[in-house]
This record gives structure tokens, C-alpha cells and sequence, in this order.
């Protein structure tokens, strides 16, 4: 595939993470409606309402946090940052990329290891009764996907620092 | 030097009690070649998180009432049986019984957990914002229960609306009368000081809450067997000596709720027994329809038919 | 153990990676480099910290926030505040303060407040000379009255771990909330006038009346969503989903302002900005769990309870203590490990323990806006666009201002026992 191609599939995910994101909320909203209209009416009770919006919003937190992580927009003390600029600015942005890929990597791992773990307990929920690995394998894939998002964007750095060194400074 | 981290939900009751004693039966057998850390009121994470920190072995050992882990194994579901004991001499009559004891220890060791303590609770009691005095006052009440057909189904059976609502919201929506009332046992009501919210609780002994103590057992295993007889030992000894304080601290949590202006409801007599073999049925069909839980509830079934004589 | 913690989350955040990655790491290191819990717990906490009901009020408040700008409600609300008290100094500065009281009489989450209300009046007091810091300032440390005033999720489970009543934590909170609120007014207020803020023309009745029409049915929502509660429609984490119902129902048929694009924009936006929010809460969720089964917390209070100090010093240590533990715990964590073991000091002492539970929730509350760390900082500093050094300086005289508000609360035990011994 050429390298435009490669950008366009990749806004093509960005824009339907994004869309999930956005429908999860709003779904979000109309199960705690109709969960209180439910229960205030006394017509019908929602049982595992709530873990469905606690398990929804974890996986809505952990997708979001992959996009967060290709926008660089995780929240941080930008005080730093935003007194370097040119080379040092770059030199920094790959030093904090190269810790977020280890340490995310790093929870992804254990987060792999926790996940099928529980798998071959066959844990399910208290009130829907889904499988558990549903809800923790939001972490594993946020995890994971941050670690491989901010490993492209860091490579992407390099490339630029190191091409950049023959041109200015 | 190893340490084992004891977690629970609550604090100063039964279960922080029998941790307690379990701490300084531990001490008095191995001294320091194990450390006992007593974890109270959710300070590792809420209830599933122990759960699972347990089955996973990030903390070894974990005390809890039954109905909060009827997800790790259904078969904890058979104590929760609503109607199958009648008052705290059955459960200690049961489950302290040595050869119950045995079978109850063992149980889930093919989950990974090995049961350490088996301790009395306390009754499971209505609280509600009216007082519910006759079996037509449940009809249409909004009643707070765990999201379980164990406490789902009865609560239909007798008219009301079984309403399951995570713990933060049970007392704004008490206040605000978005749900009428809720299922609870009397130590958790005065902890809680309920009495500021609703000061009506109606003693229908749907079921006697029993709480247990699950430890890991790599973690178990992994110990000498000095350590691992201690702890058996010291299990038992605890769950023994803790009975009759469970037993006192019920009827001081009754007290303590009439003196802070509360009202313990009885129904009349043949309306009790109605209630109860309502209870009974709606548990039974429950369970009988899981032959594994069923083979449990048939085990206590049976030993309480010895105590009562029959 | 602490000290590998404490410095590499230091230095991590000081370099400007992200705050969960600089936990993260600190939590990463202390468990390989110390032997102890598995580090699956690492997966086990991060879950864990995000797996609680309460946490809901945050994507709800955030997208109601987000709602009411785009529908226009928003800004219907503050033109009829500015037509009413514009002649006021810094009548735009109360809009936000008297906003920020309004959600936490409504929600129990400070961070939602902060996006909410930032969102809308930010923009104004720039536009209206407030200058980057004070606005800033303004709007990071007004959010903290949320989880004093009630409903609160820090007073629910101080009143769950302390054995102490919920309903008159949330009585004894009310007062405290308010005098805080006075205090902050007060401040506003006069550094506005001797900032010579520009104010509005003199107060017309026309102009009033206007702005009172255009904003009517914005004013409903409030009120819609406090009715609901104290009626028992919905409780206090659903009033988020209510409100944002709600301000749908005004964006699509009252004002016809939404578009259905709109809204899902608006809808991806607020998920971004949770998910920012409760990457720093699941993170902070792992130090908590690390510092408690470390015996940190335990530690630090020991040495207090082993001072012998009179009930006054204990307040105020304990003060300290809270200030600078509000550095690095998340406020739930903070009160579900330290109120069972600091209440039995304080009842021992014959310090009321509901006052004590409403002086650790001000603390905390405090420390949610207190330099270098704290969650409402972060939010602040997403949602606002803003500089962390622009929000360092602006927050600082009002951590001076609330800090007074804590004195006299904790002086002045009648500030929170008073409404609740009149009720009883
Ligand atoms: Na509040
Ligand atoms: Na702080």
C-alpha cells in the first residue's frame, strides 16, 4: 500500500473511533434515562444498568485515550514544553514518546497476562452476566493501542530530528 | 518473611472482628514468619476488585458475605437461600459443624480459592421509608435488593418491586423517595446510621447473611505447612470465638437502632409463616433449577435437619 | 520505595509527559524494583479506579457542558446574569462562581464542574478583560465547592468508611459551601474593582426584562434538574444524564439550535475529554493502592496519633497532612484509606466527627486546585486551552482565599454542627 493510502485508512479509523465514541455517549445517556424512568414509574426495572454504563464508559475512556495519545493532547504540565522550542523541543517530545511507549507497553503486558487470566476463570458480571474479559480488555486495548500510536508518532520524530540535523542548527 | 493482606468491605463488625481474631490467633502460632495485614472498608477497592484481587492472588485473603460472590462460583448462592435457616444456632450449627466444616473448606478449590472462616453474619431485614406491618404493605414498594434472583424473585413474589441501584445512590434516593426501601442486615442499618433517612424496618428473616473468608491457594500452597496449618487452625478458632460476639453485635445493632428512634416491625404470626414459605419456594425453584448449587443447599439442607431432629 | 515513586513522577511531570504516564511509570518502577503484589495488580488498580457508578457524573457533566454551549443555553444564562448584575465588579467572575455552586449543588464531582462551567464562561472573561491567570484562577478553583456542597461523592464515602451519617454530612456541608462561596465572591469581587475590570452600563429594567425572556427556558434546566433529585426522579449521578436530556430537549425543539452532526461533535468531544479526566483518576487509582498496602498513609498517621497533641493541633496537622496528601491522592481514595484511621484520633480528642468529615472534605477539595498537582489543574488546563503557568499563578489567590475559608471552618465547628443540630 503506498503511503497515502496508509494515511487515508488511518483518518478512516480515526473518524470511526471517533463516531463510537460519540454514539457511546449518547447511547450512554439514554440507558440512564430510561434506567430512572424505569424504576421511578415502577413499569421496569433495567437489572445491570449500571455496569453497563460503568463498563461503557471504561471502554469509551480507553479508546478515547488511543486517540488522545495521536492527537498529543493527554493532559500534562505543559509548563516544560512550552519553554523549548526547535531541536530541544523535538529531543523532548521523543524522550517523553519513548517513556510513554515502554511504560504503556509495560501495563499492556500485564494487562494481557491479567485478561487471560481471568478468561480461564470464567468470571462474569453480577447483574448482565457478560464475561469479565469484555470490560478488562478495554485496558489491554487502550494500553496497547497507545503504546503502538505513540510508537509511530515517536518513530515519525526521529526520523525528523535526524534528517533536520543535516539542514539547520 | 511473606504477608498476608485480609480485605473486606466493612469495619467494625463481624468480619473486621473475625480478622481481628484471626490476626492474633496467626501471631500466637507462627509469630512473625507471617505477617497479617487487615485491610478494612474497601481500602483495596470496592467489592469485585477484592473478588478478583483474591482469584488472581494481587491480595491473599478476602472476607465477605456470600451473595457478593455468587459470580466467582454460583454454589455460594446456597447460603443465601431465602427461608433455609431460621435463626444464628442453625448457621453456627451447620457450619461449624466439623464434617460440614471439611466439605465447606474445600468446596471451591477448583476456582482457586480455599474457604479460612466461615462466620455468622447477621439476619436480612426490610428497611423502608412507611412502616410495613401486614403482607399488603409490600405490595408496589420499591425495594432495594442485589441485582440476584435470590432476592430479585422473592420480593416479586410478594408484591414488591425489586429494585437493584448501585450502594452511593441508596441513601439520596431513600431520602428523596425514589425507591421506597431496601434489604439489609440490622449492623450495616446502625453503621450507616439509616435511622437518619428511614426509621422503619420490618424483621422478615428472608435469610441469614454468612460471611466467609477466601484465601488464594497458590498463595496458600506456596507456604510452609506449619504456616498453612496455623492458618486452618487459626481460621476456625477465630470463626468459633467471633460467633457469639456476631450474635451480641446483632442484638446491639437492634438496640442501637430503637435509641436513635427506629422501629422494628413484626408481621402477625400466619402472615410470618406465609411469608416465609413464600420465601422458601420462590429460593427453591431458583435452585433447584442449578444441580450444582442444589447439591450445596441439600448438604446444609440436611444437616439442619439433624439439629432440628427431625 | 516512596522515594523512587515520588521522584520519577516528579521528574516525568516536570518534563511535561503525561501526568498518567508519569504515574504510571513511578507505579511501574516501585513494583519492579521492590518485590511484592503482583504486578498484575498494575491492570487490577487502573480498572479498578475507573470500575465506580459515582465516576458517571463526569461524562454526563461534561457533555451537558458541552450541550449548553452549543444549544445556546449557556449563554442565555449569562447574558441574563451580566443584564442583572453587570453594574457589579467581576459580575462575570460570580456567573462562574455562582455557576460552578449551581452544578455542585446538582453533581458531586468537582472535575465536571470545571469542564462545564469552563467551557461556556471562559471565552467571556477573556473576551471581557479578566486576563489569562485570573480567568483561569476563576474558573480551576471555583469547581472544588462541588463535593462540599451536597450531594457529594467524598462525603458519601467518608460517611460509608467513618461510620458517620450521610444526611448530615450533606447538611453540615451546606454552610461550609456557602462561605466559601462568600469568601470567593468577595475576592472576585474587589480584585476585579481594583483590577478596574470594565463593568456594564447601569442596570435597565428593558434590558432585564429581555434577557430574562431569552433566558427562560434556559433557566428551567437548573431547576429541572434540582427538582428532579429532590423529588426522586433520578439521583444525583443520573442528574447528569437528565441534564443533558434535558438540554437536548431545549437544542432541538425549544431553540432549534442543535443539528444532529452538532451534537454527535459535541458528543465525540466530551468523550475525549472524560477520557483525558479519567486517565489521571485510574492512574492516580495505582499510587493509592501502592501507598496503601505500603503502609504509607498508616505510617504518617501514627506518627500523629503518637504526638499527644490537643484537638486544635490535630486539626491543624491534620490540615497539612490532607494539603499535601491531596498532592498525589485522588480525593475517594484519600478518604476511603485515611478516615478509618483518623476518626478514632478525632472522636478521641472530642473533635466531632461530622465537623472532622467536613474539614477533610475542604481540605481535599482544596487540594484538587493546589499547585503543582491536582485533577481540576489538569482539566483547567484541557478544557481552558491554558498554560499550566497561567493557571499555577491564577489559582494562587484563591488557594489563599478557600485556605481561609478552611481556617474558619475548622475554628468554628457551629459553621457546620449549627444547621444539623437545628434539624435534629
Ligand atoms: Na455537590
Ligand atoms: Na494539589
Amino acid at each position: 500500500m503506498s503511503a497515502n493510502g496508509i494515511f487515508r485508512l488511518e483518518a478512516l479509523a480515526v473518524r470511526l473511533i471517533g463516531m463510537l465514541l460519540g454514539l457511546g455517549m449518547i447511547v450512554m445517556v439514554a440507558v440512564n434515562v430510561a434506567n430512572a424512568v424505569g424504576r421511578y414509574s415502577g413499569l421496569f426495572a433495567l437489572v445491570g444498568a449500571d455496569e453497563l454504563l460503568v463498563y461503557g464508559m471504561i471502554w469509551i475512556v480507553m479508546l478515547g485515550a488511543i486517540l488522545a495519545a495521536r492527537d498529543r493532547s493527554h493532559l500534562s504540565i505543559n509548563l516544560l514544553p512550552s519553554a523549548v522550542s526547535g531541536r530541544s523541543a523535538t529531543a523532548l517530545q521523543i524522550g517523553i514518546g519513548l517513556v510513554t511507549v515502554a511504560v504503556c507497553a509495560f501495563v499492556a503486558w500485564q494487562s494481557f497476562d491479567f485478561v487471560q487470566r481471568i478468561a480461564s476463570l470464567n468470571q462474569a458480571s453480577m447483574g448482565l452476566g457478560i464475561p469479565m474479559v469484555v470490560p478488562h480488555s478495554a485496558i489491554l486495548v487502550g494500553f496497547g493501542g497507545i503504546a503502538a500510536v505513540t510508537a509511530v508518532l515517536t518513530a515519525l520524530d526521529i526520523a525528523r530530528f535526524a534528517s533536520a540535523e543535516e539542514v539547520s542548527d | 518473611q511473606d504477608t498476608m493482606k485480609l480485605a473486606s468491605a466493612t469495619i467494625n463488625d463481624v468480619q473486621h472482628e473475625w480478622q481481628k481474631e484471626f490476626q492474633k490467633e496467626m501471631e500466637a502460632r507462627v509469630g512473625d514468619a507471617l505477617t497479617v495485614e487487615i485491610y478494612p472498608a474497601s481500602q483495596l477497592g470496592a467489592i469485585p476488585r477484592m473478588a478478583e484481587g483474591v482469584l488472581l492472588g494481587t491480595i491473599e485473603a478476602f472476607t465477605t458475605p456470600t451473595a457478593f460472590v455468587t459470580n466467582v462460583d454460583p454454589r455460594f448462592q446456597a447460603f443465601d437461600m431465602p427461608g433455609l435457616f431460621s435463626d444464628a444456632d442453625e448457621v453456627s450449627a451447620v457450619i461449624h459443624d466439623p464434617e460440614f466444616r471439611d466439605y465447606l473448606e474445600t468446596l471451591f478449590l477448583d476456582k482457586g480459592l480455599r474457604i479460612v472462616g466461615a462466620i455468622y453474619n447477621s439476619p436480612v431485614l426490610m428497611l423502608s421509608r412507611e412502616p410495613v406491618t401486614t403482607l399488603d404493605g409490600f405490595d408496589g414498594l420499591k425495594v432495594r435488593t442485589f441485582a440476584s434472583p435470590l432476592q430479585m424473585q422473592p420480593m416479586s413474589a410478594i408484591g414488591a418491586n425489586p429494585t437493584p441501584l448501585a450502594l452511593s445512590e441508596v441513601i439520596p434516593q431513600l431520602q428523596s423517595g425514589g425507591i421506597d426501601g431496601m434489604l439489609a442486615g440490622m449492623p450495616i442499618l446502625t453503621a450507616f446510621k439509616f435511622y437518619d433517612t428511614a426509621v422503619n424496618v420490618t424483621d422478615i428473616n428472608m435469610s441469614q447473611i454468612v460471611s466467609v473468608t477466601v484465601v488464594n491457594e497458590t498463595w496458600f500452597q506456596s507456604q510452609s505447612d506449619d504456616v498453612k496449618t496455623a492458618i486452618l487452625e487459626a481460621g476456625r478458632a477465630a470463626e468459633e470465638t467471633v460467633f457469639p460476639w456476631g450474635v451480641a453485635n446483632v442484638e446491639r445493632a437492634n438496640g442501637a437502632w430503637l435509641e436513635n428512634g427506629g422501629t422494628i416491625h413484626m408481621l402477625p404470626a400466619d402472615e410470618k409463616a406465609e411469608l416465609q414459605e413464600t420465601f422458601a419456594r420462590v429460593g427453591n425453584e431458583i435452585i433447584d433449577s442449578q444441580p450444582d448449587v442444589a447439591e450445596v443447599r441439600d448438604r446444609i439442607a440436611a444437616r439442619l435437619k439433624e439439629v432440628r431432629g427431625e | 520505595m516512596t522515594w523512587v515513586l515520588s521522584i520519577a513522577i516528579a521528574i516525568l511531570t516536570a518534563l511535561g509527559a503525561p501526568i498518567f504516564v508519569a504515574l504510571l511509570a513511578g507505579a511501574s518502577l516501585a513494583l519492579l524494583l521492590f518485590p511484592g503484589p503482583p504486578l498484575i495488580a498494575l491492570h487490577q488498580t487502573i480498572f479498578g479506579g475507573l470500575d465506580a457508578y459515582a465516576l458517571l457524573s463526569v461524562p454526563f457533566f461534561v457533555f451537558a457542558g458541552e450541550l449548553m454551549a452549543i444549544s445556546g443555553i449557556a449563554n442565555r444564562l449569562i447574558g441574563l446574569v451580566r443584564a442583572l448584575f453587570g453594574r457589579v465588579p467581576g459580575s462575570l467572575g460570580l456567573a462562574a462562581l455562582g455557576g460552578s455552586t449551581l452544578i455542585g449543588t446538582i453533581c458531586g464531582s468537582s472535575a465536571a464542574a470545571v469542564a462545564a462551567v469552563g467551557r461556556n464562561i471562559h471565552p467571556q472573561l477573556i473576551d471581557n478583560g479578566y486576563g489569562k491567570q485570573r480567568a483561569a484562577g476563576i474558573i480551576t478553583s471555583s469547581g472544588a465547592i462541588d463535593i462540599v456542597i451536597p450531594p457529594s461523592i467524598a462525603m458519601i464515602l467518608y460517611g460509608a468508611s467513618a461510620e458517620q451519617s450521610i444526611p448530615k454530612l450533606f447538611i453540615a456541608g451546606i454552610v461550609p459551601g456557602l462561605v466559601i462561596a462568600l469568601l470567593m465572591a468577595g475576592y472576585i469581587s474587589t480584585s476585579a474593582a481594583i483590577a478596574r475590570i470594565p463593568r456594564q452600563a447601569r442596570f435597565q429594567a428593558q434590558a432585564a426584562f429581555v434577557a430574562f425572556r431569552q433566558a427562560f427556558w434556559a433557566l428551567t434546566m437548573p431547576v429541572f434538574v434540582l427538582v428532579g433529585i429532590y423529588a426522586g426522579l433520578f439521583s444525583p449521578t443520573e442528574a447528569g444524564g437528565f441534564a443533558c436530556a434535558y438540554a437536548l430537549f431545549l437544542g432541538f425543539v425549544v431553540y432549534r439550535t442543535i443539528t444532529f452532526p452538532a451534537m454527535l461533535e459535541a458528543a465525540v468531544r466530551s468523550a475525549m475529554m472524560t477520557s483525558r479526566i479519567m486517565m489521571v483518576v485510574a492512574a492516580a487509582g495505582v499510587i493509592s493502592w501502592i501507598l496503601t498496602v505500603e503502609g504509607i498513609p498508616q505510617a504518617l498517621i501514627q506518627a500523629t496519633a503518637d504526638a499527644g497533641l490537643s484537638p486544635l493541633g490535630f486539626l491543624l496537622i491534620v490540615n497539612l497532612l490532607l494539603l499535601a496528601i491531596g498532592c498525589v491522592l485522588d480525593p475517594t481514595s484519600a478518604i476511603l484509606v485515611l478516615s478509618p484511621l483518623l476518626v478514632p484520633i478525632a472522636i478521641s480528642l472530642g473533635i466531632d466527627p461530622i465537623h472532622f468529615g467536613v474539614v477533610m472534605t475542604v481540605n481535599l477539595a482544596i487540594g484538587m486546585f493546589t499547585p503543582p498537582f491536582g485533577l481540576n489543574i489538569f482539566v483547567a488546563q484541557s478544557v481552558l486551552g491554558a498554560r499550566t503557568a497561567d493557571i499555577y499563578r491564577g489559582v494562587l489567590p484563591f488557594v489563599a482565599v478557600q485556605i481561609c475559608a478552611l481556617a474558619f471552618i475548622t475554628l468554628i465547628p457551629g459553621l457546620s454542627l449549627w444547621l444539623v443540630d437545628s434539624m435534629s
